[in-house]
């Protein structure tokens, strides 16, 4: 018995040395080669059909909350150059070694399928990549097979057949982004000058139990034992409700919602926070801000002829959730990233407008 | 000790507190405004690459997909030549982060970038991408926004043209909603662009910092021109027809950048009579017919412009307590008021307020329109009680907040005049066909203390002459002498701090 663990123990040691020589992860502050496809980054052990396994030094990691992309399941992981690690902020993304990647996966629901009638499918993985220069984004699209995933600068639209509430076949673009447009929801501003920044990697998503090989050990805590994290304080670390429990309050469900789906951008340092001035943050304080009787800035044909971002008690009066809930090209929000309505994030925002006091705006 | 205490404590109670006091007082009624630092020149994308290593890609319309993959792995200096035909695309055509880049065609009649399919996206789409120029091409049938410019420096539009082809009934309600949007840019020159059937603003500057716009063309818009929440704007050689509305100055409530240095001159902004067919927005509310629209816009020079056949009025002057919230302590910019207007030496055409929103006034989508209509009727109606003629609505329509409304009194309260508190000066605009008049809504009156002006307020706000018209020949009263409280001369416009190359 002994001897069996201390072999297994022997075994793990080599295998995590042998893969991360063999990985694409550079030492630090080197920068990463942008590779054709996805297979020649050696970051994941197993890109077959039947499994997309990250080598070991990759920590796969989930959010409190979520955001939505046309319903599409996904895996994320986090790669660190060998021996490094992030450094702690309690509100805005971790600080990366160079070199550092971190991968979403993107699959289709169970009841989605491609135009080849493949279900579930693996549809695209997106990387940034921390080069010397900044955070590069750039999205790889899958095979049919799902055997490899393939560079795609300009992005693609990729039609999918799905079953509406009615039982009726509908269907839909799918849209992986292009480089550019990965920008545009990945960006931080100091007065004109755009950097690109991970959006899910904050203290305040990240703080939650890790869900992966049944540990119930909290996510951050865990990254700090495996010496990926440094700075995380023992009190005092924010967290964000997950949107979808119903045992959290309807305030703390709301803001958590906006403040992953909406926030990147309506926020001080984002495109939509600064032209807009509706600033949906989690910390945001100041309620017209938030879009509390707030008239909107130029909305032009978003606003549905609604006056107000927001109108307490009266959700539909209020633009924010006539953005959700609609699919006119010219009105929806966000402005990329989905092209369905996500049904449960529209009911919970209605819910929360609803549960306001009601209030009339000027 | 004490006694030294308590004179102190006297010194401060007495004299200190009340001054303090008064300095908060006179500081929070300072306009807040934004001191901007802006490069001093405005640097194109020639100036700005040479010397450095430059690339050129030239593209026919059977290469979208390679252009767009090129677009997405930009590096600087690079110029992107589209030749003549017509490129089709299923997304926009996005620029983000990369400076210097030259996006051009081989002329507005001769390429075309159209989108078909294309989602949620904006046709052209910039951001962050500085010293950037496009040329010499046409975009067809955008999603949203034709060419949308956020937070950039130095940006070149030159000879483009946007537009759409639904351009009837309901089908042209679906289109795009602005022709031109750059929005938050520092150093914009906009010039020699038509913009047509946007379902918005054809041309429209918004929240940027020293922008020129010249010699463009706006017609079949809902509104032609558009400048908004922008600090040094220069407008001259436009021409404004056939939109719903014509030119709009404007700012919106809360933003933090709070236009002034504004000018618009040699403008041709006639017949702007088009039916309205936005779809939402502010811009829904405008009634067919009005050439210009000043709205809670202030330090703006109009000068040498034409008008005319405007069916409304040529120039409606509003505070935005008319459309946006008009609860003033939500206006934290105190930007609400429409001042510091100085009108000058325009040509008056006639043909003019002969029928407000051509006829078709709509009270609920279009309630100003409906306002101006009966203000004007009753107007009229009295005239002719008097032995007078009836006569067309005047060529400016202004709604000021009266004097004696207590938001001006505490406006006015560290030495503007009351008369003309707002500062609006109208001289020497004798040139065309007509001298023009002015009618001076008087909002409160009209109301008369209940939420909507009902027909005997109105009625009753004329007669008492709460609400009047000022002709040419009773100048001085309408502005242009020291005692109404508007020193013309004392305008300046202090101009554009780059330098633009010239036309």
């Amino acid at each position: 018995m002994r001897i069996f663990s201390f072999s297994c123990l022997l075994f793990t040691v080599c295998s995590f040395a042998f893969c991360s020589k063999k990985a694409n992860l550079n030492s630090e502050g080197t920068e990463v080669k942008i590779q054709e496809s996805l297979s020649q980054y050696k970051i994941f052990a197993s890109i077959k059909n039947e499994g997309l396994v990250p080598i070991p030094n990759g920590f796969r990691y989930d959010l409190n909350t979520a955001l939505f992309s046309d319903y599409a399941t996904k895996d994320r992981v986090i790669f660190l150059p060998d021996g490094t690690n992030m450094e702690y902020d309690s509100e805005k993304e971790f600080k990366f070694p160079i070199g550092s990647i971190i991968s979403k996966t993107f699959s289709l629901p169970a009841n989605f399928s491609t135009s080849s009638g493949q279900s579930g499918k693996r549809i695209e993985t997106r990387l940034l990549i921390h080069q010397p220069k900044g955070w590069f984004a750039v999205s790889y699209v899958w095979n049919e097979d799902n055997t490899e995933a393939f560079i795609s600068y300009a992005g693609e639209s990729i039609p999918v057949t799905f079953q509406n509430e009615k039982g009726e076949k509908d269907s839909f673009f799918y849209t992986v982004p292009s480089r550019n447009q990965c920008a545009s929801c990945h960006q931080a501003y100091e007065g004109r000058t755009q950097t690109i920044v991970p959006i899910g990697i904050k203290a305040r998503h990240l703080n939650k139990t890790y869900s992966f090989e049944g540990s119930t050990e909290n996510q951050l805590k865990l990254m700090e034992t495996k010496g990926l994290l440094v700075g995380l304080p023992m009190f005092g670390v924010p967290k964000v409700a997950n949107a979808f429990d119903p045992k959290e309050t309807i305030e703390d469900r709301a803001r958590a919602y906006l403040d992953i789906n909406c926030a990147h951008c309506h926020q001080t340092r984002a495109a939509g926070g600064i032209n807009s001035k509706l600033i949906l943050s989690y910390d945001e304080t100041d309620r017209s801000h938030f879009g509390v009787c707030k008239t909107p800035g130029s909305a032009g044909k978003g606003g549905g002829g609604l006056r107000y971002d927001v109108v307490p008690g009266h959700p539909e009066d209020s633009i924010l959730h006539y953005r959700m809930a609609t699919k006119d090209p010219g009105a929806m929000m966000p402005q990329i990233g989905r092209a369905l309505v996500h049904k449960e994030g529209v009911q919970l925002i209605y819910d929360w407008i609803r549960e306001m006091p009601s209030q009339d705006c000027p | 000790m004490a006694k030294i205490n308590r004179l102190v404590l006297v010194v401060l109670v007495v004299f200190l507190l009340p001054l303090f006091y008064l300095g908060f007082l006179y500081i929070s009624r300072q306009e807040k405004r934004t001191n901007p630092v802006f490069p001093s020149q405005f640097v194109d994308s020639e100036t700005y690459c040479q010397g450095k290593e430059q690339k050129r890609y030239a593209f026919t319309p059977g290469d979208t997909q390679k252009l767009q993959t090129k677009l997405n792995s930009l590096e600087e200096c690079t110029t992107i030549e589209l030749s003549a035909g017509k490129f089709i695309f299923n997304n926009s055509l996005s620029i983000s982060g990369t400076n210097g880049i030259v996006l051009r065609g081989a002329g507005k009649k001769k390429t075309t970038i159209q989108f078909v399919n294309a989602g949620n996206v904006n046709g052209v789409d910039i951001e962050a991408s500085h010293n950037f120029t496009i040329r010499d091409l046409q975009i067809l049938d955008s999603p949203k926004n034709g060419l949308e410019i956020r937070l950039s420096e130095n940006i070149l539009i030159d000879s483009i043209e946007v537009t759409w082809s639904a351009r009837f009934g309901e089908d042209k309600k679906k289109n795009g909603a602005y022709g031109v949007y750059p929005v938050n840019v520092v150093n914009v020159l906009l010039q020699n662009t038509d913009t047509s059937y946007a379902s918005d603003a054809g041309l429209y500057v918004g929240q940027c910092i020293n922008a020129l716009v010249r010699n463009n063309r706006a017609e079949h818009n809902v509104m032609g021109l558009e400048i908004e929440n922008t600090v040094n704007a220069d407008v001259y050689d436009n021409i404004v027809t056939n939109n719903t509305g014509g030119f709009l100055a404007y700012d919106l409530n809360k933003n933090t950048i709070v236009s002034r240095n504004i000018r618009v001159h040699r403008n041709q902004i006639f017949g702007n009579n088009n039916p309205n067919f936005a779809s939402t927005g502010i811009v829904k509310t405008v009634p067919a017919g009005v050439g210009m629209v000043l709205t809670s816009i202030r330090d703006i020079e109009i000068f040498d412009n034409t008008f005319g056949d405007n069916n409304t009025a040529d120039i409606g002057i509003m505070n935005g307590l008319v459309s946006e919230t008009p609860n003033f302590s939500e206006w934290p910019m105190n930007n609400w008021r429409a001042h510091n207007i100085y009108l000058h030496d325009n040509i008056f055409q006639d043909g003019s307020g002969k029928a407000v929103d051509n006829g078709q006034t709509d009270e609920k989508s279009r309630p100003l329109g409906l306002l101006v209509k009966l203000v004007a009727d009753a107007l009229n109606e009295f005239q002719v009680s008097q032995g007078k003629a009836a006569e067309p609505v005047p060529n400016i329509v202004y709604d000021g907040v009266e004097p004696g409304f207590t938001i001006l009194v505490m406006t006015t309260w560290f030495g503007n005049q009351a008369g003309n508190a707002n500062h609006i000066c109208l001289k020497n605009n004798n040139k065309g066909k007509i001298q023009p008049s002015l009618l001076d809504l008087n909002l409160p009156a009209l109301l008369n203390n209940s939420e909507d002006p009902t027909k005997d307020s109105i009625k009753n706000a004329v007669t008492r002459g709460e609400t009047k018209i000022y002709r040419a020949s009773d100048s001085p009263s309408y502005g242009g002498s020291p005692e109404a409280g508007f020193d013309c001369e004392g305008f300046q416009f202090e101009g554009l701090p780059v330098q633009f190359p010239k036309s």
